[in-house]
């Protein structure tokens, strides 16, 4: 076999490399990957910080996910990205709506989405890098202030109306 | 069963404390586990009420439900402050006697 890209001994970085097999060994695993979504409304009581729950396990590569937490599995601490999306309805006059991410038990990151008079319909995002370590426990929480109680939004509503994405991005 | 922070505010407002934030003074917590809210923070500076005392609260804390619930539905049968100024220009005594049967149709406890 014909070898023209060596030169020197070396590989010339600017040359334009065209592979027609399967290059393993460069980059890094993105494992363990995570989506979770619900396959029921779940009631939300006012002033209280709840726990979102996910019964429905669309991705888990790492079986990582269970009981509602995302646990860093041994060996697979790093940054990670995460994803998460709500859509809820507030029962008349609730003000504000904030989801947040819980790492063993302490807030990280919150998203805040102030609502208007009335009961209606929202969808709020929240979306952040994390630096985990193996063991770590990742939770969601819901909130709505004053008002009445709100209802997170299910597969059965919307398509994915409420999901959870997790993945690893590097060490 | 009334909410836990329903419960708090009836609690505070027998002992002083006219206002709570539960984004400050008190957090509440609920682990979706079955075992309901709890209060993860006590902020105030009145004491944490026990357990029993919260609820002794409960009829109280239901009373102010309920008429959360009434004055919300009243708000939306009212409609905009801009449609009721309207009606008070043209008739204001058709807009009272409006608002009198809304009033009438959702009493409170």
């Amino acid at each position: 076999m014909a070898i023209t890209k060596i030169q020197s001994e070396s590989l010339n970085l600017a040359d334009t490399y065209d592979f027609t097999g399967t290059v393993t060994g460069a980059g890094e695993n993105n494992t363990p990957i995570v989506r979770v979504t619900k396959s029921s409304a779940q009631t939300i009581s006012y002033n209280t910080y709840t726990t979102i729950t996910f019964d429905v396990e669309n991705i888990d590569t790492d079986n990582a996910f269970a009981s509602n937490t995302f646990t860093v599995p041994s060996g697979k601490g790093g940054k990670y990205f995460i994803s998460l999306q709500v859509i809820s309805d507030d029962n008349f006059d609730a003000t504000l709506e904030r989801i947040n991410f819980l790492v063993n038990g302490s807030t990280q990151t919150s998203g805040n989405y102030f609502t208007g008079s009335g009961s209606d319909e929202s969808q709020i995002s929240l979306n952040t890098i994390l630096n985990l370590s193996a063991g770590d426990a990742l939770t969601v929480t819901y909130f709505t202030y004053a008002g009445g109680n709100s209802s997170i939004k299910s597969n059965s509503d919307h398509n994915s109306a409420t999901c959870l994405n997790i993945f690893k991005i590097a060490t | 069963m009334a909410q836990l922070s329903t419960k708090i505010k009836s609690y505070c407002e027998a002992n002083g404390v006219s206002k709570v934030d539960f984004l400050k003074d008190v957090m509440l917590q609920d682990d979706s586990n079955g075992q309901g809210a709890y209060i993860k923070e006590w902020n105030l500076d009145i004491a944490q009420p026990t357990a029993e005392q919260l609820a002794s609260y409960e009829t109280a804390a239901n009373t102010a439900e309920s008429n959360a619930q009434v004055d919300a539905t009243r708000r939306s049968q009212y409609g905009s402050w801009n449609d009721q100024l309207d009606e008070i220009y043209h008739d204001i005594d058709a807009w009272k006697t409006r608002i009198q049967g809304i009033k009438n149709n959702n009493p409170k406890s």
